[in-house]
């Protein structure tokens, strides 16, 4: 088994589930070297086409860390929200361990090209997300399992759909509002 | 919210939503029913829902990954500080972007910044996309307009193409938006600010227009505003022409397939400005530039642009097809003649647009003349001011100075034939008070410029230091030293002497070249060497099989009893900080040193000379470390390597010693830190640190305090640097510089007593970085000097040497194919690894991979496959055409030695570790079909390949400072020793096409204490 392979994450995750905080200190590191990997296909924008390709490496990276095929257990519901939720966690960690680095240095750089960082306005700042989020799951917490399952889970609508036992045409009612809120919610501030 | 609240907000927003836009303002009237609180949140969820395009749409996987991409791009970008670029100088990255890195720079020429943009060198490789860039640029070039800013030079710098421009302080449009956040525009104010950005820009354009130039790029970030007085330059005229004519596949979220004729990687928000026209891929004209401006007019009047969508797709289809939403819809108070020149420009046919700039510009005027007429009656007709937003725009002395400036200038360059003077003095004739606002506003303009001047020479705080100019001293000569220190009264350098694992401890008196022996030789190994201020004693880290753990010592500086200083350094298992060191306070009775405890939280500790009253400074915990502290000379600050080993970096950090609150000193990255000292005078410090680049090693960068600016002052490519110490004067450092010098060597059939030199180097390793025999028994090799890691070519005689590759960058690892028609080799000089190929002659450079990083090519037999490893992440081996193209994956993890294919091409040799064997494993992948272990005399092996016949694997095996080759049979036998040299060590070796002549790279790795003295010369 090499380290890394979905069945190995897989493990590690039911093992979080039980309670087994040493499992995400060996979660993370898989998480990064995907980040790690996928970043580095960013880097090297010279490619025409690689908007596809990175798309593809994102989907590889998310199948990866949360393959349904390698979930043999009846819950597959269960499976993908705990996925999703360890996602969120890992990710925003890793992007508030990056602010905290980034302190006070390179954070005033213009993006000439906003191709490159995602422009401010649009883009999604994943810390301030994450709070966001908290306060949309207190007020609806169905909306904000939408969120957390598509946005930090890299779900489907159908795969959102099942882990929640509901429609995908109610799943893509709950993202507009709860896109639209969370927007403004950041916008606001 | 009341959840019943929440779920009226949730139908009413769905139910809107179901409507037609026009619709939805009469259903929310009767909905809300009078509710004005309900009926505005609904209103801001909808028009949230407008806006919002790409936000969230793309998992957060995917966003975290582009910030991380974003931030190591300007880390690399932030590399290129300090170097040269013909003669530009960098002085510091202003931006970067898919188009380039911009950075400040002076022009050691004409003595003046430039903004330098350095194109990816990429774009390079398209010859005729770039001779079509360069005519437009040249052509923009010409253009000589106050709105567009000034081109100097179009240049090319070894594969560096860049563009030297007049540099602006300020920021762009986009920048602008971002810092403004989401204010309601429509106040008078704001609308003039958006009037004055239109105009200048129209104007610009309509002056590129008439020199027949089309932008083809309009947009935020290509609009910049200089920050003293807001005035517009439009950046970037004919740029886009270098991507034109690419084919993109744009994504599409697995939907639809689009080919877009655009620049490549666009990714959301760009194509926001596209015109229909772009958009079908349809040949442009200077009408496309109308268009987006009108998308750049809309973005800045309702906050956000005209067609927004998820995806670059939906984007697409909404240019082509959809009105964009109402101005009115977002800022109530923008004037209807505005929208109609809003919805001209962004009218899709464009015939149906308006048809030149101009007219853009003159409609643009009379709005601007009209509002201010109107605000002016508003004015004089409420003479309190009731409306302070009015009143404020028309009595503003600032804002009717921007205006009579922009007048003034128009007239200006309208009126070639007069000069300046001319010009002014019959203005003032005929508008005494206009011309008057005129000339204080360029009295104000010229001492703006005074002062940005001088701010900018001010902030330049960094001490003229370098290297270059310096004085070297070699002060050893047995190239076994590994650590050294120079006494603070600059007359000692204690060093650290390694013979055979056997480490002693040195003291030379630099005036008569003495060595005494502090410390007598043992198995010990030195972390670090420190003189105390008064000079009497040094103190070291000891790391031994006998010590539990590192141990700090003290020992006079005349060599008597070493005692053991009792603090705890417990530096175990910590990556980013191998080794350790203390710092003293400039009074000497304190000194700092770091420790890491217990794997979780590394500290600062600061103690007493005896080691006693131990107190923690600083505590970092887990993934940061922190080590090599530096005490500062006025006492109050400690200057330390702040490493992440997730993001496997470090920097600077300083702290303060009276409370110990730290804050980071540096915005530079680098891989890896070692030691660092402080300039006498706190305006900064010298760090031994290797940049974030793959192939980059330890060299001596200066680090300003308390600017932070980093600049590298050695960039040395066959020497690195250990350890560094400063005189309390600064006039001194001693180092150890470390390198190997090698030469090549032919043998013939592998005997040794026949073999001789054919080349001779000082200070270079000749085919240290590769061996490879041409079929017409030529030599093709790698060599490291200071200047540069070249590929080189001799005849076996060691007549007709000659270099094949020159680009600053590291060119190694030449492989021959056997047809003899091409090399192919390592290069870096895109700033990643790649393999190359080129020809016999150096000609025809073609770049065959283009992954995260790709090393140690091989050619497969027949000649048609390279084989390679990747560099990051999993190293495995891979092949691809020796045309190109896509490359397969071979095998899966192997180790980080080259690999060997076998001459049948049916196997690959290879190292595996824990324990140290050799691997052969079947060319299709799989595990290993078998393992041999190497001689346990062998504590490393190099330079894995097969002999001539294929059966047998030869190495490099090297002990007690010799190399040998060794052959380890398939059959199992016991490995030989093929090569029988009884001194020095070998670097790399290869077998001629018949096999009867081998070639070696033989030398020796030498490290000596260098003395660089009289570095602050310019000062």
């Amino acid at each position: 088994m090499t380290a890394g392979s979905p069945h190995e994450v897989t493990q590690l995750l039911l093992d979080w589930s039980s309670g087994n905080q040493a499992a995400l200190d060996r979660l993370m590191p898989l998480v990064d070297r995907e980040l790690h990997r996928v970043a580095h296909h960013y880097m090297r924008r010279e490619n025409p086409g690689h908007t596809l390709q990175t798309t593809a490496l994102v989907n590889e990276a998310y199948l990866k860390l949360i393959d349904q095929k390698h979930v043999h257990w009846k819950n597959r519901a269960h499976f993908f929200a705990l996925a999703a939720q360890l996602m969120r966690r890992i990710l925003v960690d890793h992007a508030r361990r990056r602010r905290y680095a980034k302190r006070g240095g390179g954070a005033h750089k213009i993006s000439l090209d906003d191709a490159m960082i995602v422009s401010p306005k649009r883009g999604a700042d994943l810390i301030a997300l994450d709070e966001a989020l908290d306060k949309l799951t207190a007020i609806d917490p169905r909306k904000g399992k939408v969120v957390e399952l598509r946005f930090f889970g890299g779900l489907n609508v159908e795969e959102t759909a099942e882990a929640l036992q509901i429609s995908s045409v109610t799943v893509m009612r709950e993202w507009s509002m709860a896109k639209a809120w969370l927007y403004n919610s950041l916008n606001e501030t | 919210m009341k959840p019943e609240r929440w779920q009226q907000l949730d139908t009413l927003f769905h139910s809107a939503m179901e409507r037609k836009p026009a619709e939805r303002a009469a259903f929310l009237d009767e909905a809300c029913a009078g509710d004005e609180e309900l009926r505005k949140q609904v209103e801001a969820l909808l028009i949230a829902n407008d806006r919002a395009g790409s936000f969230i749409e793309k998992p957060a996987l995917e966003l975290e990954a582009k910030s991380l991409a974003g931030e190591k791009r300007n880390a690399e970008a932030e590399s290129m500080v300090g170097k040269t670029i013909g003669h530009y100088r960098l002085i510091s990255l202003l931006g970067s972007g898919g188009m380039g890195e911009v950075y400040l720079a002076q022009d050691t020429v004409l003595s003046r910044q430039v903004a330098l943009k350095l194109l990816p060198e990429y774009f390079a490789r398209d010859r005729d996309r770039l001779r079509r860039f360069q005519q437009e640029a040249r052509a923009a070039s010409a253009l000589n307009h106050p709105n567009i800013l000034t081109i100097f030079e179009i240049g090319q710098f070894d594969d560096r193409h860049y563009i030297a421009t007049e540099f602006i302080d300020g920021t762009t449009l986009r920048q602008h938006f971002f810092d403004e956040g989401k204010q309601t525009s429509g106040t008078p104010s704001q609308l003039r600010k958006v009037l004055d950005i239109a105009i200048q820009t129209a104007d610009a354009l309509a002056a590129a227009h008439e020199a027949r130039i089309v932008h083809r790029d309009v947009k935020p970030e290509n609009i910049m505003l200089r920050r003293r007085d807001g005035y517009v330059k439009v950046l970037d005229f004919g740029l886009a022409k270098l991507t034109e004519g690419e084919a993109l596949v744009v994504d599409t979220e697995g939907s639809t397939m689009m080919q877009v004729k655009t620049s490549p990687g666009l990714v959301m928000g760009t194509v926001s400005y596209m015109s229909p026209e772009q958009a079908r891929a349809e040949k442009v004209d200077a009408r496309t530039d109308i268009w987006s401006l009108g998308v750049v007019m809309y973005e800045m009047l309702a906050g956000s642009a005209p067609f927004e969508r998820a995806t670059p797709s939906e984007v697409i289809a909404l240019i082509l097809e959809r009105e964009p939403p109402p101005l009115a819809r977002y800022a109530r108070d923008v004037p209807a003649e505005l929208e109609r020149i809003v919805s001209k420009a962004l009218t899709k046919d464009r015939e149906e647009r308006y048809q030149t700039a101009k007219d853009l510009l003159v409609d643009l005027r009379r709005l601007r003349q009209r509002l201010e007429v109107e605000a002016e009656i508003e004015r004089t007709a409420e003479p309190q001011g009731k409306s302070g937003e009015a009143k404020a725009v028309a009595t503003s002395p600032k804002q009717n100075a921007t205006v009579t400036a922009q007048a003034g200038l128009e007239t200006l360059s309208a009126a070639p034939s007069t000069s300046s003077a001319e010009y002014l003095t019959g203005e003032i004739r005929r508008h005494r008070r206009r011309a008057f606002l005129l000339l204080t506003l360029l009295i104000l303009a010229l001492a703006a410029g005074g002062y940005g001047i001088y701010r900018l020479a001010g902030r330049r705080d960094m001490p003229a230091i370098s290297l270059q100019s310096a004085q070297w001293t070699r002060l050893t000569s047995s190239g076994k030293v590994t650590r050294a220190a120079i006494s603070p009264d600059g007359n000692f350098v204690a060093h650290v002497v390694d013979d055979g694992g056997q480490q002693s401890l040195r003291v030379r008196q630099i005036a008569t070249q003495s060595n005494i022996e502090v410390v007598a030789p043992a198995t010990v190994t030195y972390q670090s060497l420190t003189f105390t201020p008064d000079g009497n004693h040094i103190y070291y880290i000891l790391n031994s099989k006998d010590l539990p753990q590192s141990s700090l010592y003290q020992v006079s500086t005349l060599g008597n009893d070493p005692k053991r200083v009792p603090v705890n350094l417990d530096t175990e298992a910590v990556d980013l900080v191998r080794g350790a060191n203390v710092s003293f306070s400039p009074d000497g009775k304190r000194f700092v040193f770091s420790r890491v405890d217990g794997g979780k939280e590394a500290s600062l500790v600061i103690a007493n000379a005896d080691g006693s009253g131990e107190q923690k400074l600083v505590t970092h915990r887990s993934p940061e470390v922190c080590g090599w502290p530096a005490w500062s000379p006025d006492g109050k600050t400690i200057a330390y390597a702040l490493g992440n080993s997730d993001s496997n970096n470090m920097t600077v950090f300083v702290a303060r010693v009276s409370d110990g609150a730290f804050k980071p000193l540096a915005s530079q990255r680098w891989l890896r830190i070692q030691r660092m000292a402080w300039l006498a005078d706190g305006s900064g410090l010298l760090v031994l640190a290797t940049a974030a680049q793959t192939t980059s090693s330890f060299q001596i960068w200066h680090l300003s305090h308390p600017g932070g600016e980093a600049l590298r002052l050695t960039n040395d490519l066959n020497y690195y640097y250990v350890d560094l110490s400063l005189r309390p004067n600064s006039g001194a450092l001693a180092t150890v510089q470390s390198g190997r010098e090698a030469n090549i060597w032919i043998a013939p059939e592998g005997d040794t007593t026949r073999a001789r030199q054919i080349t001779s180097g000082a200070g270079r390793t000749e085919g240290g970085s590769g061996i490879s025999w041409t079929p017409d028994g030529r030599i093709v090799y790698g060599s490291m000097t200071a200047d540069g890691q070249d590929i080189w070519i001799i005849n076996a005689d060691g007549k007709n040497q000659r270099q094949l590759t020159a680009n600053s960058r590291v060119n190694r690892g030449p492989v021959v194919t056997p047809d003899g028609r091409y090399i192919f080799f390592l290069s870096d000089r895109t700033g990643i690894p790649h393999i190359w190929r080129m020809d016999l002659d150096g000609g025809n450079q073609k770049q065959l991979t283009n992954g995260a990083g790709e090393q140690h090519p091989d050619c497969s037999p027949d000649g048609r496959w390279v084989i390679y490893q990747t560099v990051f992440g999993e190293e495995t081996i891979w092949r691809v055409s020796a045309e190109g193209g896509e490359p397969v994956k071979l095998t899966g993890e192997v180790s980080f030695q080259p690999a060997a294919v076998s001459p049948d091409s049916k196997l690959i040799a290879h190292c595996i570790d824990k324990p140290l064997r050799i691997a052969i494993t079947p060319f299709e992948g799989g595990a290993p079909l078998k393992a041999f272990d190497v001689p346990p005399t062998l504590l490393r092996i190099d330079g894995v390949r097969w002999t001539p016949d294929g059966r047998a694997v030869a190495f490099i095996g090297t002990q007690d400072g010799v190399s040998k080759i060794w052959a380890q049979p398939l059959d199992g036998g016991a490995p030989k020793q093929l090569v029988d040299f009884k001194s020095d060590l070998i670097f790399w070796f290869g077998w001629s096409r018949d096999g009867k002549q081998l070639a070696l790279s033989r030398g020796t790795l030498t490290s000596d204490v260098v003395l660089i003295s009289d570095f602050r010369s310019q000062q």
